[in-house]
């Protein structure tokens, strides 16, 4: 296999006191969409920005395409396309003049940057925008203009930091098409990070899931949720737990473990369907009332909660501060 | 080669901004003739103080030429907050872009509305009956003049752009010093009726140093002595501030 991103043990804290990466260590293989997945605040951000030679890692190292990022930034720079949390795009210029003038700093010029130009606006369907101030683009047109700017130098990686975030359903949707497209015709190595399960799910081949400035698993999305043989149980209950739900099921068989937040109770099983009668009797003989319950498949939030020890909507909410 | 080239096109990016928002582009314009009408009109009677030469009008066009360079070119560093805010600049430093270039293009861009701004001064100058006796030469040697101070100033202004990082911080800084450095120097009043330590500390303020050989080189029969070391001292504060912004853009990057 050809590694295309290596990084090892990085390190880097922001003053005061956020460590925002803890020793991460991942290598990503050339061709493949690599998903990096966590909650806000988990780290994703500030390790995309180390490998894309934006800013440095207090300790550890890292390469992409086998070039130092640290000691040669200047040559990472030339291999790879960053498209960023935020629109790097000028919203006083043109469509147009935003590519020309991202192809100059990157020593594009000529005949050879208005081919490129023309070939890039095309790829991402903002032909007829070209002409157009950025600033009048919509949300989806936008990221497609980051999109085609990040293509511009025909990068060999591809950093997309969380492109999909703030679009509209419609927009998430034909970016995944993108996305997928571009990996599939250009051989690109691309590094995705996201903090939706199913974005991670549908797109990446391997999948890193980061929490805290730690990688606290990887491999394929299928890897990781076979790892969870059997079925989650989640119960919706009427009222806050009041600390005896978890305690009544107790003398359920065929439940390996129970975990309770507020109103959610969700409980890991061999056979959901099996156990199902049981454990709404359980918590109806003490008088619990249940709302709604729904057997499902593992997902990456099962996956998640595994690896990190609490849910992914849980560790949203409280990831407060902080680069991201 | 390249380095000439990305210096080119960030100062092609600030021109269209400047010709797409026709509002900045009238108050560019009209700028230097309020002043040069108001402030010509408000100290007239400074040429009847005992002491005093010549008209006010010849002694004042060079401050007003002076003082654009400082307004002007002061408001340099509020494109950069801007950057940083909405994301371009993290693109741009994603690139291989020389980091020079970034300044650079904003300095040239700043040294060339000024020197827009100096040509409608002087046009409404002679208008108004003022004697350029350094000739043509002497008067483009002072809208050079503008233009270093305007380039030196822009580069401190990006410099603080990037590292305040906020509106308020360029705002704050860059109001606290124009007025003082516009006062401390001989651009409204003659040396002989400043104070004598007003006079002592212009002659360490580059703006006055843009006055001196401003005046000098356009106003009078040029002493080149004066303009020369004026010139010379002018040029080595835009590379020292060139210098300084290209610092603070690396202690930026780091600070990511």
């Amino acid at each position: 296999m050809e590694t295309a991103i290596e990084a090892t043990d990085l390190r880097k804290r922001y003053p005061p006191d956020v460590q925002a990466l803890d020793g991460i260590s991942l290598a990503v293989e050339a061709g493949t969409i690599f998903g990096v997945l966590g909650p806000n605040g988990a780290g994703k951000s500030t390790m995309t920005r180390v490998l894309c030679s934006l800013t440095t890692p207090d300790s550890g190292g890292a390469a992409v395409c086998g070039i130092d990022v640290i000691e040669h930034p200047e040559q990472v720079r030339r291999v790879i396309g960053v498209v960023g949390q935020k629109h790097g795009s000028d919203p006083n210029a043109t469509g147009r003049e935003n590519l020309v003038l991202h192809g100059e700093f990157h020593g594009i010029s000529g005949r050879d940057l208005h081919q490129r130009v023309d070939e890039a606006l095309g790829r991402v369907g903002l032909s007829d925008a070209a002409e157009r101030l950025a600033r009048t683009y919509s949300g989806g047109m936008s990221r497609r203009l980051d999109i085609a700017m990040g293509l511009l130098n025909r990068p060999k990686v591809l950093f997309l930091d969380e492109p999909t975030t703030g679009l509209d359903p419609e927009a998430r949707v034909e970016m995944w098409r993108d996305i997928e497209g571009l990996a599939a015709e250009r051989q690109m190595t691309i590094w995705l990070t996201t903090h939706y399960m199913d974005e991670a799910d549908k797109l990446a081949s391997q999948l890193a899931i980061v929490d805290r400035g730690r990688v606290v698993t990887q491999g394929t999305p299928e890897q990781l949720k076979r790892e969870l043989s059997g079925d989650t149980v989640f119960v919706e209950l009427v009222e806050s737990d009041q600390g005896t739900a978890r305690a009544s099921l107790s003398g359920v068989a065929g439940l390996d473990s129970v975990e309770v937040s507020g109103r959610a109770l969700r409980a890991r099983t061999g056979n959901g369907a099996a156990v199902l009668p049981a454990l709404l009797s359980a918590l109806e003989t003490r008088e619990i009332k249940v709302a709604s319950v729904k057997v499902s498949r593992p997902s990456l939030d099962d996956v998640y909660l595994r690896h990190a020890g609490r849910a992914f909507d849980e560790a949203q909410g409280d990831a407060g501060g902080g680069p991201s | 080669m390249s380095a000439v080239r990305q210096t080119w096109q960030v100062y092609l990016r600030n021109l269209r901004v400047l010709r797409r928002q026709p509002a900045y582009l009238l108050i560019t314009v009209t700028q230097p003739v309020i002043w040069l009408l108001l402030f010509g009109a408000l100290f007239k009677a400074v040429a009847h103080i005992p002491g005093f030469h010549g008209t006010y009008i010849n002694f004042f066009t060079p401050g007003v030429v002076v003082m654009l360079a400082l307004f002007s070119a002061g408001w340099s560093g509020m494109g950069f907050v801007e950057d940083i805010n909405s994301g371009v600049m993290d693109r741009m430093l994603a690139s291989p872009v020389w980091r020079g270039a970034l300044n650079a293009g904003t300095v040239l861009y700043m040294a060339f509305t000024v020197t827009v701004q100096s040509v409608l001064i002087i046009v409404l100058a002679l208008i108004l009956g003022a004697d350029f006796r350094g000739g043509v030469i002497g008067v483009i040697v002072m809208m050079i003049v503008g233009a270093l101070l305007a380039g030196a100033v822009a580069s401190l202004s990006n410099a603080i752009g990037v590292l305040g990082r906020q509106r308020e911080t360029v705002i704050g800084t860059v109001s606290f010093v124009q007025l003082p450095l516009t006062f401390l120097s001989t651009g409204m009043m003659q040396a002989s009726l400043l104070p004598h330590w007003m006079q002592t500390a212009a002659k360490f303020n580059p703006v006055n140093w843009a006055v001196v050989a401003g005046r000098a080189a356009a106003m009078q029969k040029t002493d080149w002595s004066v303009v020369g070391t004026r010139v010379a001292m002018l040029l080595a504060l835009v590379l020292v501030s060139a210098f300084l912004a290209q610092r603070a853009f690396a202690k930026y990057q780091r600070s990511l």
